[in-house]
């Protein structure tokens, strides 16, 4: 195993344990407004490593929960993704013909347009939404590249031999697709998958940027940079750190895309 | 090429007259929509819902209003905004430049550093420079571009003071300068946010490139090229002519995606573009301009991809029509 | 008369990602006059290519590398020696190379006219209309007629032996005096092979050129070659004139070789094959490299590597020169 993909999994790891024991981790209660006297925009110290926001809630344990919050969405908006477009990419690639056709020009089309765009233009008008909205839309939203890349992958392994000697057997459709070419179309899928991770971070923290992702009062980096804009002037902390938490994360998802992309397909050294 | 032009704008053509028809049909059966009439919507007021129901003809029978609807888009009159009581059109004819404008300079800057930046690291792969820059490349891809742009003005605008950072022109000496000084004004106040969307696209460019660059310097022309005795840089140009095509295909489809960066950089940089314009209405329900901008969005995609495709023929002989 | 080119203990070593070394060159030494046509003869993978990419030093550096020890000579010049400039203006230049793969060769975004200027400006300093002019003359001497229309071409539009055309204008653009030519006719049909040839053998009586052709196809060999020298174990083993070479072969793999090439007026015989595979170029055998393949070897054969032994003009690296009445019927 190469040492890039051993770090890589290894600060995985290491963040969705952070995500995970953030009720443990964190000092204070994210959401206590601890002190509105005389504890607000305080500076980094040793009570606040981070500092306090606006409403003296404590920056560190909000990023914290911060984390939580949006490596959650992100992981789950993935999956769905994910599944969605395997189904979608099996059953155009093994069936052929007109729903192959249908399936694939509707996705061609959906690809066009723009995805922030139609997020942006779904979350705004979907107030009540929340959570479950929110991974909802990114998840159908986010699987159309999965569908083209596991059709490609199927169409090359449907000449394969062992596919056709399944398919000679007798095997159902859906049982050749399941056990037989789904394992070899893996690899592929789980790089997709990772980077995806990264890019759904970033796009769920623009959208908690601008008002419609994660909404106050809970915490997600993209909403406490925003709170944090109007302070950039006196208190700059409360928009870097979370800033930066957004940073190392995709760029730790990216690390690692990229060293299972070199360990699982050679070919593309 | 004249033939395959018209054929595409037709299809364009058909596109857009498709989303327009999506367009209708979502305004009239969304939930929440004022024009179904559920009363208690907070964001629009009773005489704009008479508005809108007069504009949209909604006493007269369904289909009626249909045609109505494209023939007003047709004839210029995209409807008028709730919240700046303005046609539809006049605000996007105010908005539409300057993102245009951001667009631009970003697309440049992305386009230019990002070409040279992948081509050198492609033919150096494995070098000190290629390393380093994929480590940048890297870094810069994972940067929020609304947080680069905040970033940005931390450092350029407050604590070094150099560049001014919200806005188009200065407010209060801009009227009163020369041509050139105007000129300057823009510049100034341009360089941020097109720093902001320029750097991170030009990053995901070099990572493009170079990838492609990589394949094509596998490939026997270029032993063949080298066998001929040319310099490296000659080499380098061989290797580009080829390595570039699929970049201008990203181009071509940057259009669209530039839009969705605006929304994020025009509101951190308070520029009047049409992104910041179509999120602030779409968080007031100001239909008329949600609308307009949806058709517009989708007008820009289907130019975008025309655009690809025309500078793929242009620029790689394999896909032009037989002479 | 002197070697045009001279070849000397040629070695190029290549470091394998799991550590070892090939060395698929090792050792060669050839001379090339001028007028004639020398055939470098050998299997598939026996390193022509890798010799003949590194007689104009195209060998990627790493993982691949030429020993110092050796020697490429034109002209007295050592091109191994050479500054980066000065070899840029030998390759194309003085010498000149054609590919195997016409299509891949050639640059698929340029015209076929654009890249042959590229040659001649470079090496001939014309200008861009004189060059143009130079193209045309060209392509019309290595057979395609209608030249305006074909400089504006796209290598694309063109059928397989056309492109080869091309890379052989190319490669004479530079007016060069040597040409050497890897396998320049396998990815082509038949047919076109044999134009081909006849269109090198044709050019180079015109242009007073010294030609190494590289093959794996004896038959092509015997069509067009003054000499022959015949590689395996990254060595040369047999070299000689080609008359000489066909009618009596004196190394036991060029014997192989002959002997293996299926023949028209008898049919329905097994075709006679060499036993065992070529070693492989990271573990060459001691003593003589074709030894364990040999029908006629002995004690010497796997104890010390002969030299090239002479006789007359023909060259064997085998003991049984020495010791012709080891050689078993």
């Amino acid at each position: 195993m190469s040492r890039r993909l051993r770090a890589g999994l290894l600060a995985v790891g290491v963040l969705y344990l952070i995500a995970l024991l953030a009720p443990v981790l964190a000092p204070y209660d994210p959401a206590a407004q601890l002190n509105l006297a005389g504890g607000r925009l305080l500076p980094p110290s040793l009570a606040h490593p981070l500092g306090t926001d606006a409403l003296s809630r404590d920056l560190l344990s909000r990023l914290l929960f911060g984390a939580r919050l949006s490596l959650a969405i992100a992981g789950l908006a993935v999956v769905v993704a994910v599944t969605l477009g395997t189904a979608v990419g099996l059953a155009a690639g093994l069936a052929g013909g007109v729903l192959d056709g249908i399936l694939m020009r509707s996705v061609d089309a959906a690809l066009a347009i723009p995805r922030v765009f139609l997020l942006v233009a779904i979350l705004a008008l979907w107030e009540q939404g929340g959570i479950g909205a929110l991974v909802l839309v990114l998840g159908l939203t986010g699987w159309f590249g999965t569908s083209r890349l596991v059709r490609a992958e199927v169409l090359s392994l449907r000449r394969r031999d062992f596919v056709l000697a399944a398919r000679a057997l007798g095997l159902p459709g859906w049982r050749v697709a399941l056990r037989h070419v789904l394992p070899n179309a893996v690899a592929p899928i789980v790089v997709t998958a990772t980077l995806g991770v990264g890019h759904t971070i970033l796009i769920e923290a623009a959208l908690s940027f601008l008002g419609i992702g994660v909404r106050p009062p809970l915490p997600s980096w993209g909403n406490m940079i925003a709170d944090g804009q109007a302070y950039l002037a006196t208190s700059p902390w409360q928009a870097m750190a979370p800033g930066l938490a957004v940073v190392a994360t995709v760029m730790i998802f990216g690390v690692l895309g990229e060293a299972l992309r070199d360990t699982m397909d050679p070919r593309s050294r | 090429m004249l033939g395959f032009l018209a054929r595409r704008l037709g299809a364009a053509a058909l596109v857009a007259f498709g989303v327009a028809t999506i367009t209708f049909f979502l305004i009239h059966l969304a939930p929440g929509s004022p024009l179904l009439g559920s009363g208690e919507n907070p964001y629009v007021s009773a005489e704009a819902v008479e508005q809108m129901r007069r504009n949209f003809a909604l006493d007269r029978p369904l289909h009626i209003q249909y045609v109505r609807y494209l023939y007003n888009l047709i004839r210029g009159d995209w409807g008028t905004s709730f919240t700046l009581h303005r046609p539809v059109l006049d605000a996007f004819r105010d908005a539409l430049p300057n993102t245009l404008v951001l667009a631009a300079a970003a697309l440049m800057l992305d386009f230019l550093l990002g070409v040279l930046v992948g081509t050198v690291q492609g033919m150096r792969a494995g070098s000190r420079f290629d390393r380093i820059c994929s480590v940048v490349t890297l870094t810069l891809y994972s940067i929020p571009a609304f947080w680069l742009g905040l970033m940005l003005v931390l450092v350029f605008g407050q604590d070094l003071g150099w560049l001014p950072v919200s806005g188009v022109v200065d407010p209060v000496l801009y009227p009163t300068r020369s041509v050139l000084g105007k000129l300057f004004d823009r510049g100034m106040h341009l360089i941020l946010p097109a720093m902001t969307l320029g750097l991170i696209g030009a990053a995901a460019t070099a990572r493009y490139q170079r990838a492609a660059m990589l394949e094509v310097v596998r490939q026997d022309f270029i032993r063949t090229a080298r066998a001929k005795g040319l310099s490296e840089p000659a080499v380098a140009l061989h290797a580009l002519r080829n390595a570039i095509l699929p970049t201008i295909t990203l181009l071509g489809l940057a259009l669209p995606m530039l839009f969705s960066g605006a929304v994020l950089v025009e509101t951190v940089f308070a520029w009047p573009g049409l992104g910041r314009l179509a999120f602030e209405a779409l968080l007031r329900r100001d239909y008329p301009v949600v609308t307009g901008a949806a058709t517009f969005v989708a007008l820009a995609v289907v130019a975008g991809n025309l655009v690809a495709d025309v500078l793929t023929r242009l620029a790689d002989p394999r896909t032009r029509e037989p002479a | 008369m002197k070697p045009l080119l001279a070849v000397r203990d040629l070695t190029t070593v290549f470091s394998l990602p799991g550590g070892g070394v090939a060395r698929p060159v090792d050792g060669v030494s050839l001379d090339l006059f001028p007028g004639e046509t020398l055939a470098l003869v050998g299997e598939s993978g026996s390193g022509k290519t890798t010799l003949a990419l590194s007689l104009l030093r195209l060998i990627p550096e790493p993982p691949g590398h030429i020993d110092p020890a050796s020697r490429v000579e034109l002209d007295g010049t050592d091109i191994l020696r050479l500054e980066p400039l000065a070899l840029r203006r030998v390759r194309g230049g003085a010498i000149g190379m054609v590919f195997q793969e016409p299509g891949s060769s050639l640059n698929p975004v340029m015209t076929v006219g654009a890249q042959i200027v590229e040659t001649a400006r470079l090496h001939a300093g014309l200008d861009r209309r004189a060059a143009r002019r130079r193209a045309g003359a060209l392509l019309a001497d290595v057979g395609l007629p209608d030249t305006e229309r074909r400089l504006d071409q796209y290598p694309h539009e063109l059928s397989g032996g056309m492109q080869q055309r091309v890379m052989i204008a190319m490669a004479l653009a530079g007016g060069p005096r040597v040409l050497i030519a890897d396998e320049p006719t396998t990815a082509l049909d038949v047919t076109i092979q044999l134009q081909i040839l006849d269109l090198l053998a044709d050019l180079k009586q015109r242009l007073g050129l010294a030609v190494l052709l590289i093959t794996h196809d004896l038959g092509v060999a015997a069509r067009v070659a003054d000499r022959v020298a015949v590689m395996y174990g990254g060595r040369i083993v047999e070299s000689a004139p080609a008359a000489r070479l066909f009618e009596r072969p004196q190394h036991p793999y060029t014997e192989a070789l002959l002997r293996a090439v299926p023949r028209v007026d008898r049919t329905g015989e097994r075709l006679p094959v060499v036993r065992g595979q070529p070693p492989p170029a990271t573990d060459w055998p001691a003593g003589c490299r074709f030894h364990p393949r040999c029908p006629h070897a002995w004690e010497r054969c796997r104890d010390a590597e002969p030299g090239l032994i002479a006789f007359g003009e023909q060259v064997s690296r085998c003991w049984l020169m020495d010791e012709p009445g080891r050689r078993t019927p």
